[in-house]
């Protein structure tokens, strides 16, 4: 965990702390004719962009919209995945095979294109409406997961004695598969906000995503674009605000991911040992032996 | 196999609905008449207006519409153009060979390329050059597509012009003999290929490093080994080979990323594929153009999963005769 | 007397884990002649199977095959040879049959391609004459319609089937000595029968050597000409087949005879050695299988006992060759006694 963890907060408190933090207004048009396209001085780290807006200042407040896009999103995919997936995996037969041959579907069809198509149909959407549909759009392949999971443990044995002994579907979701999902679901989390920064960058650069003057990577990044060749600075360093957020939310699912496994799946403890590939009886010799 | 054939088909069917039914709603919901500008552009009749009217069942019920739109979709008729006097399947038609190419041409680098690194970096995991390039890897496919493009395109077609700023040929290409005119259609290809295929490369040599590094304690390789096979045969044949059967999943899965990023690489390279195409539709509300573009997607997507699927048959006999 | 085929001379392989070293082989000697079966018998844990992959040099880290240490083969010290060389060795000369005939093929290739393999790597001829060659074994080895069998995967094959497949690509190239580890274990009685007497048969024709590693004496009792008994890392006794059976001499293997099942024996409950193998992080002092053992005295604490010679070639890592007369002791002193309530009741808790 360590490093990304702490980076993470780093980009967290930033994007809290945007208005603090930043140098300038990030909309204002300090001086659209001399500053426009003025490069990287001590006075704009990362230059002006053509109507002379500091871009650190729109880089900053940007961090604010596109973290929350991909947080948003990110949340509302889990939910409706989870949703989907647990009733699919705890229900299974035909609910299940209905559900997961319309996730088949939705996963064939092409997501950019399938918002494009919708985003261009509803003009530039606000902020809550992006997340939204980023969000609605990406909770295929967690329902996947989280079926999977679910499955997975419905079939342990401590499950089906819950259920034999007459707890509620309702009480086993909730306190037997909850602790067990709850690792996977964190993971995906984390995973699909880096994954929903990126979407909102590319729908933004399009055109299609967070509206301006109003900041986000995605569309400051979309302003600089024509002039990459003269005024350089103006999409690189939002391009690269873009990749270090995904960077770090990437390892910290990932070092998440291998904390969480390496302890193998969550599982009471107590019961490891009843089961009979847990705990070998004592003196055996075990593991780091190779007996082929 | 056979029923697992039919069964990918019947998916892909569906899928191709889907995208279709989207699309229609994208085109009743529109704002405005989708004919409108199609109509002002052949002189604006009325009576224009009501053969378009017609002729897509515009004056018919919903459901009726619906239905004569899946008809004309089957038929491949996916509507007019606002803005121009192609159809839009003819618009698609047209774009499709550029994206293809640049498509195809990135999936060959990327697993090509992925599937070395992959493995490259499986057979001595945990050395220093495995771990650096792991995070290599992991910052690589984090990074957006189009905002590599667009530094591909700063340094080496601005700053150091190696190669052009976009578009699949130079103006006067056409004047050149065969030879150059190829040469200079790889000229345009290399950079967004490339961009497109590093980007890619970093997912697949991730899930290549994975899927070999949990074949390695396989106890058939140890066998391998105790027949006297050197460690590069062991690896890079019985190892790999065993690996290679999610690689082709990881193909089906990342299908639609992969059309994804090539859309918006389009975009910056001026790429006449596609997604270019789409998105320029887009700021001209041409929604025909739009909607034709989501359904040849999907059906692209279907068929790379179909393609994805009789690969992974293809080097796994326990799927093929099961 | 001629220079046995295989010498294994203080065969000690120690595995270097975080948790301590495990010194999994720890000292073991033994003698392979030509075309005999010696089988190695021990229960899971002792280090049979260790020492057969040691043989070959196939010890991956942590484990490690310390100085001193000495495999003669064919006259050639097989340990500190290059890796070329061992190469050259495995399959070709010295073969290995796995427990998991599933387990040992690889699922994506075909048998015949796996078995061409092997003649490929050690030998020039062509991908024709090659797979030629592995029909032949698959025909050897009593596989129905071979040339259909060889261009069909592994899993498409039964159990019995696969093992013949093993047994044919470990006998393609003519081995002088071939290491069959636990041959028989995953597979149903009636096939375990088969498989035995087709490598008894093979054996009798081709001239081969066997290194039989079972825990199973009911498969050395049908296979082997002597037997060398493991524990805990260690030779406790060496013997002939028939002297073992009759008067086994280490209490170890006793214990193992009376938990062998028996045609026509009595009925009731087999016996069972209480208690397990200790860890190989940690043997204990003096005798390894002490704490097991019915008979033991102080001195199987004090003293590690040597591999003390019996009668007629063989030999016993146990102090009652040296103090017969304690055989008999441990039912007077009203110590833990070898009766049949007691063992019954034997495993790990």
């Amino acid at each position: 965990m360590g490093a990304p963890a702490a980076l993470l907060a780093v980009l967290l408190l930033v994007a809290l702390l945007a208005p603090l933090l930043a140098p300038y207004d990030p909309v204002l048009h300090i001086d659209s004719v001399g500053l426009s396209h003025s490069p990287p001085s001590a006075a704009h780290p990362f230059g002006t962009d053509v109507y002379g807006r500091d871009v650190l200042s729109r880089v900053l407040h940007g961090a604010r919209v596109s973290l929350l896009v991909g947080a948003t999103a990110a949340l509302v995919a889990v939910s409706l995945g989870t949703l989907v997936g647990v009733t699919a995996g705890y229900r299974g037969g035909t609910v299940d095979s209905i559900l997961m041959r319309l996730v088949d579907v939705g996963l064939a069809l092409p997501r950019l294109l399938v918002l494009i198509a919708v985003l261009a149909l509803w003009g530039a959407p606000s902020v809550w409406q992006l997340a939204l549909l980023v969000g609605a759009t990406g909770w295929l392949a967690m329902s996947r997961i989280v079926r999977a999971e679910t499955r997975a443990l419905r079939d342990r044995d401590y499950i089906s004695a819950a259920r034999a002994l007459g707890a509620s579907p309702a009480r086993v979701l909730v306190r037997h598969l909850g602790p067990g999902l709850a690792a996977p679901l964190l993971v995906a989390t984390v995973l699909f906000t880096g994954q929903a920064v990126v979407l909102e960058a590319s729908l933004s650069y399009l055109g299609l995503g967070v509206r301006p003057p109003e900041a986000s990577w995605g569309n400051v990044i979309q302003e600089g674009a024509p002039f990459i060749g003269t005024a350089w600075w103006v999409a690189l360093f939002p391009g690269l605000a873009v990749v270090l957020a995904v960077a770090t939310v990437n390892s910290a699912g990932e070092a998440l991911r291998a904390q969480l496994s390496g302890r193998g799946r969550w599982t009471p403890p107590v019961l490891d040992l009843a089961s009979p590939d847990g705990v070998p009886p004592a003196g055996r010799p075990v593991p780091a032996i190779p007996v082929a | 196999m056979i029923t697992f054939v039919v069964r990918r088909l019947v998916l892909a069917v569906l899928v191709v609905v889907a995208a279709t039914t989207l699309a229609f709603a994208v085109l009743r919901l529109a704002p405005g008449d989708p004919f409108t500008a199609t109509v002002e552009q052949v002189g604006g009749s009325d009576a224009a207006r009501a053969t378009l009217r017609a002729r897509y069942g515009l004056d018919q019920p919903i459901a009726t519409q619906y239905l004569t739109y899946l008809a004309l979709v089957a038929r491949g008729d996916l509507g007019p153009s606002a803005v121009e006097p192609r159809t839009a399947a003819r618009i698609i038609r047209d774009a499709l060979p550029n994206t293809l190419l640049l498509m195809g041409t990135s999936i060959a680098l990327a697993f090509i390329g992925g599937v070395v690194i992959g493995a490259w970096q499986a057979s001595g995991a945990g050395r220093v050059g495995d771990r650096l390039t792991s995070r290599l890897g992991l910052v690589l496919y984090s990074v957006p597509e189009f905002w590599l493009a667009l530094v591909a395109l700063l340094i080496f077609a601005y700053h150091l012009r190696w190669f052009p700023l976009g578009g699949v040929a130079s103006p006067l290409a056409w004047m050149l003999p065969p030879g150059a005119q190829l040469l200079d259609r790889l000229h345009h290809l290399a950079l967004p290929a490339l961009v497109l295929a590093a980007v890619n490369a970093a997912v697949v040599a991730r899930f290549q490093r994975e899927a070999l590094i949990d074949v390695l304690p396989e106890p058939w390789l140890r066998a391998a080994r105790a027949r006297g096979l050197s460690e590069r045969r062991t690896i890079g044949r019985h190892a790999l080979r065993a690996a290679l059967p999610p690689i082709a999943t990881l193909f089906g899965l990342a299908f639609p990323a992969l059309l994804g990023g090539t859309v918006l690489v389009e975009r910056v390279f001026a790429w006449p594929g596609m997604g270019y195409v789409t998105i320029n539709a887009i700021a001209q509300r041409d929604y025909f153009v739009v909607t034709a573009a989501v359904i040849v997607g999907a059906i692209m997507t279907a068929v790379g999963s179909l393609i994805a699927d009789l690969l992974h048959a293809a080097l796994d006999p326990r799927v093929r005769v099961a | 007397m001629s220079e046995p085929l295989l010498s294994v001379r203080d065969l000690r392989t120690h595995f270097h884990t975080p948790s301590g070293l495990a010194r999994a082989v720890d000292g073991v000697s033994f003698d392979v002649a030509r075309g005999e079966t010696l089988g190695l018998v021990g229960e899971s844990g002792c280090g049979k199977s260790i020492t057969g992959f040691s043989i070959l040099g196939l010890i991956p880290p942590p484990g490690r095959i310390e100085r001193g240490s000495q495999v003669r083969f064919e006259g050639r010290d097989l340990i500190g040879l290059a890796d070329r060389e061992l190469r050259a060795i495995r399959g070709d000369r010295i073969s290995m049959i796995f427990q998991e005939p599933m387990s040992a093929l690889n699922p994506v290739f075909t048998v015949g391609d796996q078995i061409a393999e092997v003649v490929r790597v050690h030998r020039k001829t062509t991908r024709k004459a090659a797979w030629a060659r592995a029909v032949e074994m698959l025909t050897l080895v009593g596989i129905p319609s071979p040339g259909e069998r060889a261009s069909q995967y592994p899993h498409q094959l039964s159990g019995g089937m696969r093992q013949r497949v093993l047994i044919a690509m470990a006998l393609a190239l003519d081995p002088a000595l071939v290491i069959a580890d636990e041959p028989t274990t995953a597979l149903d009685v009636t096939i375990q029968a088969q498989i035995l007497e087709l490598l008894q048969s093979l054996q009798s024709r081709l001239g081969t050597a066997i290194l039989m590693i079972t825990h199973d004496l009911g498969v050395i009792a049908e296979t082997a000409s002597r037997v060398v008994v493991m524990y805990a890392g260690q030779v406790v006794e060496e013997s002939p087949v028939r002297p073992l059976f009759a008067a086994p001499a280490h209490p170890y293997t006793e214990g193992l005879l009376r938990a062998m099942p028996r045609l026509g024996g009595a009925g009731g409950r087999l016996a069972t050695i209480p208690g397990t193998v200790p860890a190989p992080t940690a043997w204990p002092d003096g005798c390894r299988f002490r704490a097991r053992c019915p008979y033991a005295w102080e001195r199987c604490a004090r003293e590690m006992p040597p591999l003390y010679p019996v009668a007629d070639g063989r030999s016993a890592r146990c102090h009652l060759v040296d103090e017969p007369a304690r055989r008999t002791l441990p039912m007077l002193a009203g110590a833990p006694a070898p009766g049949e309530g007691d063992h019954s009741a034997g495993g790990a808790r």
